[in-house]
């Protein structure tokens, strides 16, 4: 009977309803021509990922009840790697952004749909797949730098199910109330171990973003930095010489520390080991170098040291200090 | 099915809420019409509360775990495959709250200098690495908390069972809460009787964290058990495939106090090789029992049907596997055989490792066109020639054993070391004789040439089998093989096979095929080439084909399985190393020019029943010497019969006479 449903009936309808089919560029040597997308107004915005299934005159949205129109590219935002077409449509069922639980709502272990076009499964007439699962965890794809090759810093919904595939891009991850959680990203890769990262930017979270591009404001110029700082923290300026880089990957031992530095200052010693700087693992020579150039001379850093057996954690500041 | 599950799920089906039980019964008398519609609403209103009271069970579980989940990370792991990066991240459980922590082998990859670990509410400490449980692949862990750790407590393992939920926690990601994956237990028991296998997503996101049921116990720690039981990296290959596995947390806890004393556990071996290779229908007969194993100890010997052990039946060789695979090094065991009819149970006490096997050689060549051992040819330095064994003679029988045939022969072999005395009865010319053969090692020298292994060369009749060259297409693969079987195989007189894995660059089969041509008619083999799909390099998944090929050939020739060899040059010939290292027993020898075997690579212990001989051929002012030399001293420390074979200087491949040199240790693969 109906208590065999993991989500009632009119939830998943109405989500069904809400996504669509795209088809654009592509097609050839292992590139799709589909992927999906959500509608986020009445008059016909639909939000999707941000690709080359895109890169065409004329992209095809396709409903769930198989009525087919022609979508106009108003607005993407690389970063994001989000963009906002235009359907020529009216009352279409949507979802509102501005009602997306926020993140600190959504616990792990939450019950999650993920609806989309995977594989180009659903052509025609037929609403797009439903898949089902939790979520696994809130994580930063920008935390573990090197690990995921993708622009997106910010937070994203790690699912437990297999929704990155081929074609699911722009779909929908909902509760199972049917209120819009996040859309499901483009497929990424671990650099660090191979495994597939199954993942939703948090509709919360992009929203403001969406806005600009449905809009026609184009992607919202934050006041964020530049990736790489004009002036960033060096070692000569915090008072720090490690032994000299002659491996490979040499670890990254002190050697000694300047008189009246920073690092000084703050207790750093000679044979302490750089483990991590602002809580990134260091595990080189090297790696510590590229570590402090991205850190602006400003900010203060953060440095995890091994003394022995024990783990110590220092704070420095460069300002002030003449090299 | 738990009782705890039982309870929910009767009181979803019961517990309907009265007030709407009443609206529905009320709106059910007095207007039909409505009474499906209503009758869907309050299902679906209950669906939603037992759907709703499900998940928030579940993420309770998990939140109730989680204060015990640590993330691990690594530093300083040594790099033999440029894919592996030098930190990595782990998770791990505490099993004890004065700070010892389990994880995975999976973590300790590469042995790092520096271990770290995150403690659920984001405190940092140093860890040092105290023993591993090989036999489970868990790592104990020690760290210096100043406050007492969260122990989770355990399951009963006697009541895990398929079908109920189970909860994959990690630390992997940054913040406060465990990563969590859902799914159910889908079996016990398995990997040889030694973990619990789940459907929930393990990954590296949750190796080393901890399986949990709906109540907030753990049912095990997280690994990456490998199918095989085998040991390497092959567990790694099955992330999010629907199938993972977990160590039973009771077990941990009955053995982590050995772990504590700085105790390794290794897996327990007895030293017998089965008969039949076939574990899953053949009963446990024993094929060879190695010198100086427990078995050898308790006076097992080859021919015995293992029928029992520890009391309980066994009727196939898997089941032996299946009760002997959970044992430790120093556990004991009560094994009953059967022999001549007769039963007798013998006490064993299993050990770590066994003396390695080194194969042992009267000396001899046998003809291949003989069911007996008839001497085809001696080996020049051999005990045989010492005794007198001239070709011809007719061997009928080893110390006491009557010989009926050269298999009969080799497994009277597998009992003996180089250095021992067999006593060898033979018929020469009519009359019988016995001498005493002072037994060698597998690598005598050879001749320049060999006479050859059959009286006639080929009585006319052609087989209705391809001879020449022939490509190779097997259904389900798109890469493509092309074999050269002798022109004069008459289908009687089985041929050796060497396969060739030759990555995509450079000569084409047909060129590689007339390169060997010659070799492959004087020295009775089959070359079977097969190209890798990408240029210049093999990739792991290529090494079914290759398996596959070569099981296809080998059955469609009927090809002599003492003389199945893998040849490569360079990087074809490392894969070939590495290949021949996973598949033996299948493969009994390696032959490379100009190649190392891999670092990474792992050796298992030789094996009376799986005999695996290298040749390996370097230019004399090859750059790679000492890697090949490091690579070759690896076999050779585990009594890895290796022929070194110096080329002129600026050599990389085999042509001429050193190819002939090669066919004809090929051709000598079937030694006894």
């Amino acid at each position: 009977m109906c208590l065999a449903q993991a989500a009632p009936a009119s939830a998943i309808e109405s989500t069904q309803q809400r996504v669509v089919k795209i088809y654009g560029a592509g097609g050839t040597s292992g590139l799709e021509a589909y992927q999906t997308g959500v509608l986020i107004s009445a008059e016909g915005h639909v939000l999707t990922a941000w690709s080359y299934v895109l890169d065409t005159d004329t992209v095809v949205v396709i409903l769930h009840d198989g009525r087919r129109l022609e979508g106009t590219l108003i607005g993407a935002d690389p970063k994001l790697e989000l963009a906002v077409l235009k359907v020529d449509v009216q009352d279409a069922p949507h979802f509102d952004l501005t009602k997306a639980p926020p993140l600190d709502a959504i616990d792990a272990g939450s019950r999650v749909f993920a609806v989309s076009n995977l594989y180009n499964v659903a052509t025609g007439d037929e609403p797009a797949s439903v898949q089902r699962g939790v979520v696994a965890a809130k994580a930063s794809l920008a935390a573990r730098r090197g690990s995921y090759r993708t622009p997106y810093t910010g937070n994203v919904l790690v699912i437990d199910a297999v929704t990155n595939n081929p074609g699911a891009a722009g779909g929908a991850l909902v509760n199972a109330r049917g209120e819009l959680l996040g859309v499901l990203g483009k497929e990424l890769r671990s650099q660090e171990t191979n495994a597939w990262l199954n993942y939703a930017l948090p509709a919360s979270e992009i929203r403001g973003a969406v806005a600009e591009l449905a809009a026609g404001r184009g992607p919202r110029r934050t006041t964020e930095r530049a990736s790489q700082p004009e002036q960033p923290h060096t070692l000569a300026g915090l008072g720090i010489v490690l032994v000299p880089d002659a491996l490979p990957k040499t670890p990254p031992y002190v050697d000694r520390v300047r008189d009246g530095s920073p690092a000084a200052g703050a207790g750093i010693r000679p044979d302490d080991l750089v483990l991590m700087i602002d809580d990134q693992l260091a595990p080189s020579c090297r790696a510590v170098v590229e570590g402090l150039e991205r850190i602006d001379r400003a900010d203060a850093v953060k440095l995890t040291l091994l003394r022995g057996e024990e783990l110590v954690e220092i704070k420095l500041e460069a300002a002030g200090a003449k090299p | 099915m738990q009782n705890g599950e039982c309870r929910m799920k009767n009181a979803a089906r019961f517990c309907i809420p009265i007030p709407s039980l009443v609206i529905a019964a009320l709106v059910c008398l007095f207007s039909p019409c409505l009474r499906v519609s209503v009758f869907q609403l309050s299902a679906a209103a209950q669906s939603d509360d037992f759907s709703a009271r499900e998940e928030f069970a579940l993420r309770a579980a998990a939140k109730h775990v989680a204060p015990s989940v640590v993330r691990v990370e690594t530093l300083g792991a040594a790099e033999g495959d440029a894919s592996v990066a030098s930190a990595r991240r782990s998770s791990g459980v505490v099993i004890d709250a004065a700070g010892w922590i389990v994880t995975s082998t999976a973590a300790m990859e590469g042995d790092p200098k520096t271990i770290l670990v995150t403690l659920a509410d984001g405190k940092r400490l140093a860890a040092r690495r105290v023993a591993t449980d090989e036999s489970r692949q868990v790592v104990l862990l020690k760290v210096d908390s100043p406050e007492k750790l969260f122990v989770p407590t355990a399951a009963p393992q006697r009541e895990i069972a398929a079908g109920q939920w189970a909860i994959a926690l990690g630390r992997t990601f940054d913040g406060p809460d465990a990563s969590v994956s859902v799914g159910v237990v889908s079996a016990v028991g398995r990997v040889w009787g030694k973990a619990i296998q789940t459907d929930a997503k393990i990954s590296p996101h949750n190796v080393g964290g901890p399986l949990v049921d709906i109540r907030g116990r753990v049912l095990g720690l997280i690994t990456e058990l490998p199918l095989d039981g085998a040991g390497g990296t092959e567990g790694g290959e099955l992330y999010d495939s629907g199938i993972g596995f977990a160590v039973p947390w009771e077990h941990i806890a009955q053995v982590w106090r050995r772990l504590a004393k700085g105790e390794n556990l290794k897996p327990g071996r007895l030293g017998i090789g089965l008969k039949s290779p076939d574990l899953f229908s053949q009963p446990a007969v024993i094929g060879a029992c190695q010198t100086g194993s427990p078995a050898k100890k308790a006076g097992l010997k080859p021919g015995d049907r293992i029928v029992a052990v520890d009391g309980a039946a066994i009727e196939r060789g898997a089941q032996l596997r299946q009760a002997l695979g959970r044992k430790y090094a120093g556990d004991r065991a009560t094994i009953e055989v059967e022999r001549d009819g007769a039963k007798s149970t013998h006490e064993v006490e299993l050990v770590a490792e066994l003396p390695a096997y080194v194969r042992a050689t009267l000396g001899v060549l046998p003809r291949r066109d003989e069911m007996a051992l008839v001497v085809r040819h001696v080996l020049p330095g051999s005990g045989a020639e010492t005794a007198g064994l001239k070709p011809g003679d007719k061997i009928v029988k080893l110390d006491d054993k009557p010989i009926a045939s050269r298999s009969d022969a080799a497994a009277a072999m597998t009992e003996k070391s180089p250095g021992e005395k067999l006593s060898v009865t033979y018929e020469r010319d009519g009359a019988s004789a016995t001498v005493d053969v002072v037994l060698g090692g597998f690598d005598i020298a050879l001749p320049g040439m060999l006479p050859p292994a059959r009286a006639s060369l080929g009585t006319g009749e052609k087989p209705s089998l391809d001879l020449g060259t022939a490509p190779i297409k097997l259904p389900e693969f798109a890469e493509t093989a092309a074999a050269y079987v002798p022109e004069r195989f008459e289908g009687r007189v089985p041929l050796g096979l060497v396969v060739w894995t030759k990555a995509a660059a450079g000569e084409n089969e047909a060129q590689l095929i007339e390169r060997w041509k010659a070799t492959c008619d004087a020295s009775e083999l089959i070359l079977l080439v097969i190209r890798s799909k990408k240029q210049a390099v093999w990739e792991p998944g290529e090494a079914e084909f290759v398996r596959r090929a070569m099981e296809h050939v080998a059955g469609k020739y009927g090809v002599d399985r003492t003389r199945v060899a893998l040849f490569g040059e360079g990087a074809d010939g490392a894969f070939a190393l590495s290949l021949a290292a996973a598949l033996r027993g299948r493969v009994t020898a390696a032959a490379v020019a100009e190649a190392a075997l891999p670092p990474t690579v792992e050796l298992s212990p030789t094996e009376p029943l799986a005999p695996l001989a290298i040749y390996s051929a370097h230019a004399t002012d090859s750059r790679q010497a000492r890697r090949i030399d490091a690579g070759l001293a690896r076999w050779r420390a585990l009594k890895y019969p290796v022929t070194g074979k110096s080329l002129p200087a600026g050599m990389t491949a085999l042509t001429g006479d050193d190819l002939a040199d090669l066919g004809r240790w090929l051709d000598s693969l079937d030694r006894l």
